[in-house]
């Protein structure tokens, strides 16, 4: 799986040099994951987010005073301030020229790129009630998500309770076929989310079985390799 | 290229500070000194005076350990060398006779 700051760690090692990528971008990118590791953990997608923002802003900041000629390093104080506002200013006119064209479309489109940033399809969990629980893979406007495996796995001794992937590559749920739900006693092994179907490596039978009370860990994973997951017990 | 010369120990403000605060905590990661700064050193930059002041002799540097599950990069922790002390303490007590009101 990609880590953040990965990509960009392997494009700035193609222009600096190795002791620049040793003590000044390695540290950097260290930083950002180190970060985003405890925001992934404890913050919300937000604060993912901005971790992330604020980590690659500097990065990107360390290659740009690597790649830089040492003249230009010793004005950095004074050009990158020019550099900044003329930059930030066709941002935000970019910006609003973008939402002026995308209207309302804005909203589905921004949460798709956030899907994309922070990675992974977006999962959520309802709190169990009445021995069910209802597992949200949710849509992106009108993105179905790309999930190309789901696991369930009893956490107290790490079997797999369940695993289905889907007979074809082409993502084609809609309107909410995303929404698992899960229940004391028999679930039903395969399914189907619109017109893709999932099949059950485990178990082979057309069913499998959830107990009361144990705890259970819940893995999605998206077409690139991206992994959610989210214990849950009935 | 080896210099003739040796080079001046001189000493910049956000040097002064990277060294204050190695000295004090023994060593921290470079976003850590950002953090213990007050805004005064950017985690854009700190790596680039972190790097120059190696080079000075200032401090070392060396690599943590990875996280054991998560994987990732190992972070860099610095710390100061015996020169880097007694450049601080050399500068501080030079500060204080120079200009005793800014002593600290």
């Amino acid at each position: 799986m990609t880590r953040p700051g990965d990509r960009l760690r392997r494009t700035a090692a193609r222009f600096c040099s190795r002791s620049a990528m040793e003590r000044l971008i390695d540290p950097a990118v260290a930083d950002l994951q180190a970060e985003y590791r405890v925001a992934e953990q404890a913050g919300s997608v937000w604060t993912r987010v901005w971790t992330l923002l604020r980590g690659y802003a500097a990065c990107l900041k360390v290659i740009t005073l690597c790649a830089c000629p040492r003249s230009t390093v010793v004005n950095l104080g004074s050009r990158t301030l020019v550099v900044a506002r003329t930059g930030i200013s066709w941002l935000s006119i970019a910006l609003l020229v973008l939402l002026a064209l995308l209207g309302p479309r804005a909203v589905p489109a921004a949460q798709v790129a956030l899907w994309y940033v922070v990675g992974g399809p977006p999962l959520d969990f309802d709190a169990p009630h009445n021995g069910q629980v209802i597992a949200h893979i949710d849509l992106l406007g009108r993105i179905a998500p790309d999930v190309s495996r789901i696991r369930i796995t009893n956490t107290a001794d790490s079997t797999v309770v369940w695993d289905v992937k889907p007979l074809s590559n082409r993502s084609e749920c809609w309107n909410n076929c995303w929404n698992l739900k899960f229940q004391v006693g028999p679930n039903q092994s395969s399914f189907s989310a619109g017109h893709q179907a999932f099949a059950a490596l485990v178990p082979q039978a057309p069913t499998f079985s959830l107990a009361d009370g144990t705890l259970y860990l819940f893995e999605v994973w998206d077409g690139k390799g991206r992994l959610r997951s989210e214990r849950f017990r009935l | 290229v080896t210099s003739p010369h040796p080079r001046p120990l001189t000493l910049s403000a956000k040097e002064l500070l990277i060294l204050e605060l190695l000295v004090d905590q023994h060593e921290q990661y470079g976003l850590q000194l950002v953090a213990g700064s007050a805004r005064r050193l950017k985690r854009g930059t700190v790596y680039v005076t972190l790097g120059r002041m190696e080079d000075k002799g200032y401090i070392t540097s060396r690599l943590d350990d990875a996280p054991p599950d998560a994987g990732g990069l190992p972070r860099r922790v610095y710390q100061p060398t015996a020169l880097g002390r007694r450049v601080l303490k050399a500068w501080t007590t030079a500060g204080a006779h120079v200009m005793p009101e800014f002593a600290r």
